[in-house]
């Protein structure tokens, strides 16, 4: 009965963790995805490029052109990190270790000792009078890999 | 020396009884207090006037007994009569000796070979369990002492956190006995053969292309394989898994069975038979024989075996006694063993976990590991 409910439990860590680490990085990868890739452009040009690309995919930043440092897009930034995200991952890896410990120790117990009863190795010599390996089939599989040739 | 069989009633409980003398108690030969073996000496030794006595100088003395006792046949099973309802399989599982140092009934299982009084403590040794097809054709003696057995005990359970910590007491250190236990032990030379499929991989990438290469191949081993000693227990029960996995002994240790080993501790007699056990004798050697043709199947990255096949040429079976440290011990209501290698120390058991203490653990260890990941994916998201 105890043995049941030790390992139902350990089951539903391990799908807790399976979940909330598969929900933490769906998130991630959905977010990755839809972020907007950032237009940069020199503030005299902007007025006009807002007007002619107001319907486009792209976030328009504005830069002084005085800018000490044209790289900064300090704007464009998206400030905040993504606590959820960050906690569902965390969390889902440590249900997952800590599961993982607690069932590691709780076989060590059950099965204390339960080691290789006889020395084969020393006590079963063999005597080998035949060995033979024959090639019967070789296979050759091949996958294109993808390489990401995108210059930005 | 013939028998006589009667039911002795006591009380409304009745016995098989042997009037005739079958105990032996190995008397010291200078003030005939009873003698035990002692392990760590490996003497025989008497605790009243401390005398030792090594096997050759005990054979001197009791060598006649102990031939005479040798070529007693065992005991015929008496067919149980007139037995109260209800008390069938004690009756058929129990047997009454007489000690021969207090004159006390020892009631004692069917399969109990070496005992104590429960009266005066003496050792007794039921030399009619061991005569005959019964008589071991081997021993090894006890190496380790009831002192050392226990301490071991307690170095091990000291190592282990999440045992109780009324689980260590010296109530339960006192419960174990020490107890020959009967194997039989099997010489077997076997010849056979095994075949597999094994596979070999080699990955290349060239260009945009990854190429997976595998070659199969047909593999066989053949050969003949000797089994020397190999341990099966020839007692049936709960202890079974215990008494095969206290294994291995070494084999340097055998000597020629005497009872005068026995005397000092628990002694068990078989229950089994050759035909009781050959069939799964057959399968375990069968395991090991794949398990040793497989290590010859080397520089393959997979190997999966499809058959073996083997066939007996020559076997031998002996009847030996071994040592095992042993205690039984209840924590919550559940029943649990602990059995020590008398000889090597090795030791299994289920041990009982304290679930507080588990929990604790599993609490900190998540709460510790959220703390580690969560601000290592501050830093790394």
């Amino acid at each position: 009965m105890i043995k049941h409910h030790f390992f139902k439990t350990c089951a539903a860590l391990l799908l807790s963790a399976g979940v909330l680490c598969f929900s933490g990085m769906t998130y991630f990868a959905a977010e990755t995805d839809t972020a907007p890739t950032a237009l940069v452009m020199e503030t005299e040009d902007a007025p006009a490029a807002l007007q002619q690309n107001a319907d486009s995919d792209y976030e328009i930043v504005a830069v002084d052109k005085d800018d000490d440092d044209p790289n900064d897009h300090g704007s464009s930034e998206k400030e905040g990190k993504n606590w959820f995200k960050i906690i569902a991952i965390a969390a889902g890896i440590s249900i997952l270790i800590t599961g993982i410990a607690v069932y590691m120790t709780y076989r060590g117990y059950k099965y204390n000792g339960q080691t290789e009863p006889y020395e084969f190795k020393k006590k079963a010599p063999l005597e080998l009078s035949e060995r033979e390996d024959v090639l019967v089939d070789v296979r050759v599989t091949s996958v294109h890999i993808n390489r990401n040739n995108d210059n930005n | 020396m013939g028998f006589s069989y009667d039911y002795h009633k006591r009380g409304e409980i009745c016995v098989a009884r042997h009037d005739v003398m079958e105990t032996v108690s190995y008397k010291c030969i200078n003030c005939e207090a009873p003698l035990q073996y002692n392990p760590q000496k490996l003497k025989f030794y008497c605790e009243y006037c401390r005398s030792e006595y090594t096997e050759e100088q005990l054979r001197e003395r009791f060598g006649a007994l102990d031939q005479q006792l040798n070529q007693q046949a065992a005991s015929e099973e008496v067919p149980q009569q007139d037995v109260p309802e209800g008390f069938e399989d004690f009756a058929s599982n129990t047997v009454m000796y007489t000690c021969q140092s207090c004159g006390a009934e020892v009631i004692t299982e069917k399969t109990t070979a070496a005992t104590f009084c429960i009266y005066c403590h003496n050792p007794v040794v039921l030399s009619n369990r061991l005569t005959g097809e019964f008589k071991p054709d081997r021993v090894i003696p006890f190496m380790i002492s009831e002192e050392d057995a226990q301490n071991r005990f307690f170095e091990f359970c000291k190592k282990k956190f999440f045992l109780p910590k009324t689980f260590v007491s010296n109530a339960e250190l006192s419960k174990i006995r020490g107890v020959y236990y009967p194997y039989w032990l099997v010489d077997s030379k076997k010849d056979g053969c095994l075949f597999a499929t094994a596979k070999k991989i080699r990955t290349w990438e060239s260009g945009d292309e990854r190429y997976t290469e595998t070659k199969i191949f047909r593999v066989k081993r053949a050969g003949k394989i000797d089994f020397h000693d190999y341990p099966h227990p020839a007692l049936k029960g709960e202890h079974s898994k215990a008494l095969k996995y206290v294994n291995p002994y070494d084999d340097k240790d055998f000597k020629n069975f005497t009872m005068a080993y026995l005397s000092g501790f628990l002694a068990e007699k078989r229950d089994t038979e050759r035909a009781d056990v050959q069939t799964d004798v057959d399968n375990e050697l069968k395991g090991y024989a794949e398990k040793i043709y497989k290590s010859t199947i080397t520089d393959y990255d997979s190997v999966h075996v499809d058959s073996v096949e083997l066939r007996t040429l020559q076997e031998k079976w002996n009847y030996a006694l071994m040592p095992v440290w042993m205690m039984n011990y209840q924590y919550e209501g559940k029943d649990y063993l602990y059995a020590m290698n008398g000889q090597t120390g090795k030791n299994y058991g289920e041990l009982p976990l304290d679930k507080k203490k588990l929990v604790l653990f599993a609490v900190i260890l998540f709460v510790i590991l959220l703390l580690l990941s969560g601000a290592g994916g501050y830093f790394l998201l």
